[in-house]
């Protein structure tokens, strides 16, 4: 069964994209390396900019309307799931469901309307639990139906966090929303997996003072800080994530890491990822 | 109301026609309306559009489409739909068993592109290997290869889309009911479904690793059918209980003979007959039966031929031939020996003969070849 993760912050430009694809990539490919019975990984990408897919499938990440995520979430009933599943390109068992845009739009205007609109995309993705060992679902910067609905399907929630005090500011408003959908929505299971510290800039002095706040609030959920690497940007200005980007010399021995700091980074994020979610269980 | 006679609306009972509120009359309507709707929900079908390259017809499916070769290809994933359509196209070219029943198909494939496809193939997903999904066909394998088949023959860019019903529950019984609605499977189709129908009732699930599927089916003639079974069974097959016992039976026959019986809808009384007959002569049997459209009774009094004993050669060969060929190698071996060895050879030669417990007969025989050779030379000087 699946272990679903939702990348959220409602805050814009906070890494939850970045986040999304280098974990769903390098939980492939770890996978894969460990010959596990279930080694497939499937990204969702609910922002109608649809970037993360870019990253994962370029060139094959938009579909016609009826064919893409928007159509499950909108659609009564839905059509199947199973056959918008798609390989992508860099890793052969990280699959995504691709998107367009301007259909996903629409399906943002139109949800508000609809009946049990918190729970389409669960309903959605159950029929294929059983098949993945990892649903990562990256978010829109906005707390509305879509990311509500990403909520709702997850298990696990990471949060990645700009460490600057405007960063800090809409956390309180993402803690309540996870917590509502906890108690009205019954998914009394979901939990914060990890507070990431994202985009860190080591010569800013705040960013040691936030981090070391986050540490003392969230002692067991603070997650090891991502640095602000141009290794990131340019691996998804070539539409790849970052370990096909800047790979090892050899995978041999399933190594992630390569001489690239945002690898070793997203490494530790991904064995962390692993280490967490392995001891504990699904009900 | 009529003066003097008060009635009161007991909410318990029945709306009458009496009862003129418009206002409640319009809710017990919309009610109604939302019953009905709710109660057609549950029957809403969800179709969809699918690709061929999106489904997989089901490899224990009790009747067979693909011929034997290329069906193995197709389900070991060695060919996809189109090249397996490809395969077959060019078999129908050489046989003509093959080249009418895709000649059906074709046409089946053409009346969709005029009238549209009637009923939707029905399925399941399935998980695929390496982590994706694929629409395994429970009915309607028939308008899937017609699809791939005319997508071949006429060369199409983009691949024909088919309308699918996801169903949650994929049956045998369907699969069966959907076979005889569309052309009455041969005696050995019919055989494999009440085989499929009887493991499927006693939850015997097939092994995906089996190499051919008659042996999944064959595993029904070792079973003892659980009970009440035959008579389940009887509306879903049209048959008598005897009736389909006799067609189970038909699968003694070894796999490479069930293929042909089945490409050749040999009937089952004439199968019956076969498998009567001693198993060394099955294959033969099988092969004449085929090819001359044998009856039962011509089957029934099917002459077993002994086997030949004799060298094949021999047998071509008069006593006159064999005698005089042996005579020359001996005669050969004689002078190709120096002279002194020659005593010596024959030495070897009578004591061989003597032991080997013939030389009494040889003797005269021997005596009487001299003399006529003898005369044929004095008539020569």
């Amino acid at each position: 069964m699946a272990f679903v993760i939702t990348v959220a912050n409602q805050k814009g430009g906070v890494g939850k994209t970045t986040t999304a694809v280098n974990l769903a990539a390098g939980l492939a490919i770890r996978l894969r390396h460990e010959k596990s019975a279930q080694s497939s990984v499937l990204l969702i990408d609910t922002d109608p900019q649809g970037h993360g897919l870019m990253a994962v499938a370029f060139g094959r990440h938009i579909a016609r309307a009826e064919e893409s995520l928007a159509a499950l979430l909108t659609e009564t009933p839905p059509p199947s799931i199973q056959k918008m599943l798609r390989q992508g390109v860099h890793q052969s068992n990280l699959f995504f469901i691709p998107g367009n845009t301007q259909a996903m739009a629409a399906a943002r205007s139109r949800m508000p309307s609809l009946l049990a609109r918190e729970s389409r995309l669960y309903r959605a993705i159950e029929p294929i639990l059983e098949q993945y060992a990892y649903i990562i679902i990256d978010t829109p910067p906005t707390l509305d139906d879509l990311m509500i609905n990403a909520l709702v399907a997850a298990t696990h929630v990471i949060i990645p966090v700009e460490p600057s005090y405007l960063g800090l500011s809409g956390l309180k408003d993402l803690q309540e929303a996870i917590e509502q959908v906890r108690l009205h929505l019954n998914r009394e299971n979901l939990r914060i997996l990890g507070y990431l510290p994202t985009r860190c800039v080591k010569q800013r002095v705040e960013v040691g003072e936030i981090i070391q706040y986050l540490k003392e609030k969230f002692p067991e959920e603070t997650l090891q800080p991502i640095h602000e690497t141009t290794d990131l940007t340019y691996a998804h200005s070539a539409h790849m994530d970052v370990f096909t980007y800047k790979p090892p010399r050899s995978r041999l021995d399933g190594r992630l890491e390569s001489s690239s700091r945002a690898t070793q980074e997203y490494a530790e994020l991904v064995n962390e990822v692993v280490r967490r979610t392995r001891t504990t269980s699904h009900s | 109301m009529t003066k003097g006679k008060r009635t009161r609306y007991n909410p318990l009972e029945e709306r009458g026609p009496e009862f003129s509120d418009p206002a409640q009359t319009d809710a017990v309507a919309a009610m109604s309306r939302a019953e009905g709707a709710l109660e057609s929900l549950d029957k809403v079908e969800r179709i969809e559009r699918l690709r061929p390259s999106q489904m997989i017809p089901d490899r224990f499916q009790p009747r067979r489409l693909l011929p034997g070769r290329i069906r193995r290809k197709f389900f070991s994933s060695e060919i996809d739909c189109y090249q397996a359509a490809k395969e077959w196209l060019k078999l129908s070219e050489k046989d003509t068993g093959w080249k009418q029943r895709v000649q059906e198909l074709l046409d089946m494939g053409g009346s969709f592109e005029e009238q549209g496809q009637i009923k939707p193939i029905t399925g399941a997903w399935i998980p695929s290997q390496g982590g994706g999904y694929v629409f395994r066909i429970e009915t309607g394998e028939r308008r899937f290869w017609a699809a791939c088949l005319l997508a071949v023959k006429e060369k199409l860019d983009t691949e024909p889309e088919l309308r699918v019903e996801v169903v949650s529950m994929p049956t045998r019984s369907r699969q069966v009911l959907e076979n005889r609605h569309a052309q009455s499977p041969s005696a050995v189709g019919q055989a494999c479904e009440v085989a499929a129908l009887m493991l499927e009732e006693m939850g015997i699930e097939p092994d995906p690793s089996i190499t051919d599927e008659y042996d999944y089916f064959k595993q029904a003639l070792k079973k003892r059918a659980p009970r009440g079974f035959w008579s389940k069974l009887e509306p879903v097959m049209q048959y008598s209980t005897r009736r389909m016992q006799q067609l189970l039976a038909v699968l003694q026959l070894p796999l490479p003979l069930l293929e042909i019986a089945d490409r050749h809808r040999i009937p089952e009384r004439v199968l019956r007959e076969v498998i009567a007959l001693p198993e060394g002569a099955w294959d033969t049997a099988i092969k004449k039966a085929a090819r001359e459209n044998l009856t039962s009774e011509e089957v029934a009094q099917f002459e077993i031929k002994p086997k030949r004993t004799l060298r094949q050669d021999d047998a071509k060969r008069s006593p006159e031939r064999i005698a005089f060929s042996g005579l020359r190698r001996f005669a050969r071996a004689a002078l190709a020996v120096e002279e002194g060895e020659l005593v010596l050879l024959l030495d070897e030669v009578a004591d061989e003969v003597v032991v080997q417990g013939f030389a009494e007969e040889l003797q005269p025989i021997l005596e009487g070849l001299e003399s006529r050779i003898n005369a044929r030379l004095k008539a020569q000087e």
